[in-house]
């Protein structure tokens, strides 16, 4: 498991942004019939990446395996390469033609928005908090399992993208204060089948929603305030995918009902005019989900929780301090892909 | 007494007006300081999602390149369905 809880201490995220160059990629890049693969697959990094998540493993640019997680032993394999292989510009990397690459880029012009997603409950007063291993009847009573999911209540980070055209469609011409505009049915749409997905929060597998179980995914913006420096809207929206709730059949473990989510959007979005760009596009979808939360095997998984439980979304721009904010949508290029709908509403 | 029975009951029912509310999917209309806290709830606090504390480079050539030119060794993490940076 890569995000467990204790290896992510001062001392491994030091060692880390000191001495390394970190890549968060997906395992089929090593299979890929491209120059980042046959690079991989030259430090046998393919015999290691085969099934779950979670693999870490470091390489030199020249091509050698190292060892697994970033340490001291690693370090040493490092030093102990020719200095040939390991001195800075001693080995040339090119640059990849853009056929070449096997990760997409975010649009040119593009909106790119944080995506955090966390599990919630309600305390005895009915107010959302932020959940606890407590609240998840499963595994209340192992604390050897509680202590392994306690990272996957931190909340998961992954990116929403939007094109020029996308975002350009959210922003009125003649904003007047309480004006009101629909948000594009691809946007709302791409944001409910691919990232208001509870799932993404255990599994890099998975975690995008078949259009047909779209039951409802709308959105508005109303303006709140248009000056000639800026325009102040708030969205309302509302999304539901799944099953219907049924508190009889919402059952744990492993009840009948098939999962269901749904969740108001609330919105804050600020844009510059003078800019023309986007300067607050805050979204939180504070949401419910229920049924079987199921595994590889279809069997409950530990965070399945009886009843309609709390999870919570939200969105904010991503700031291009780090290259961390260019990561795909759902880590995965193949989000993006034609085939996946992510850019159009083609029924999948 | 009788007042003081009156306004117990008034308040009874708007709590539970209240949690009515809050259970609902459907949205309502929330004032900017409740979209704050909302919006905070879910965000990462300091100390939380410390792997994101990394800089992750999208791509592994990209890493190589940048390795390659500060000689330093690259740190892969991967999942089988995405990057597990942005999704375990």
């Amino acid at each position: 498991m890569s995000r467990e809880l204790t290896w992510w201490n001062d001392d491994t995220i030091r060692l880390i942004r000191e001495n390394f160059v970190a890549a968060s990629v997906p395992t089929w890049v090593c299979r890929s019939d491209s120059p980042e693969g046959e690079f991989l697959r030259g430090a046998d990094i393919d015999k290691h990446w085969v099934t779950s998540s979670g693999y870490m493993h470091c390489v030199s640019a020249s091509g050698k395996l190292l060892g697994g997680r970033p340490c001291q032993e690693v370090l040493d394999a490092f030093w102990k390469l020719p200095e040939s292989e390991r001195r800075p510009g001693a080995i040339p990397v090119r640059d990849l033609a853009p056929s070449e690459t096997v990760i997409p880029a975010p649009p040119p012009g593009g909106l790119v928005l944080r995506v955090y997603a966390r599990f919630l409950a309600r305390g005895d007063d009915g107010v959302l908090r932020r959940a606890s291993t407590a609240d998840f009847p499963l595994m209340r009573d192992k604390p050897e399992v509680r202590q392994q999911w306690q990272l996957f209540l931190e909340p998961n980070t992954e990116y929403m993208w939007l094109t020029r055209q996308e975002w350009q469609s959210l922003v009125p011409a003649d904003p007047e204060p309480g004006q009101r505009l629909n948000v594009a049915t691809a946007i709302v749409e791409r944001m409910a089948r691919f990232h208001l997905t509870p799932q993404r929060a255990t599994t890099s597998e998975g975690g995008i929603v078949d259009k047909r179980s779209l039951e409802e995914a709308r959105g508005e913006l109303v303006v709140r305030e248009a000056t000639p420096d800026q325009i102040r809207m708030e969205l309302e929206g509302f999304v539901h995918w799944g099953s219907d709730y049924d508190e009889g059949q919402a059952t744990s473990p492993n009840g009948p009902l098939a999962q269901g989510f749904a969740t108001p959007l609330y919105g804050r979005i600020e844009y510059d005019r003078r800019r023309h760009a986007f300067t607050r596009f805050d979204i939180a979808a504070p949401g419910n989900v229920w049924g079987r939360w199921g595994d590889a095997n279809n069997h409950s998984m530990y965070v399945e929780r009886p009843g309609r439980a709390p999870f919570g979304f939200a969105f904010e721009l991503a700031t291009f301090d780090s290259p961390t904010d260019r990561l795909p949508p759902g880590g995965n290029g193949r989000y993006v892909t034609e085939n996946s709908g992510y850019f159009s509403d083609a029924a999948k | 007494m009788i007042v003081h029975r009156i306004l117990a009951a008034a308040l009874a029912a708007l709590t539970t007006l209240a949690a009515g509310l809050l259970y609902a999917d459907e949205p309502r209309t929330i004032g900017d300081a409740e979209f704050a806290r909302l919006h905070a709830l879910v965000k990462p606090q300091s100390g939380e999602s410390r792997w994101m504390e990394i800089d992750w480079y999208p791509s592994v050539w990209e890493a190589r390149q940048k390795a390659a030119a500060e000689g330093k060794p690259i740190f892969l993490m991967a999942g089988s369905g995405g990057a597990p940076a942005a999704g375990c």
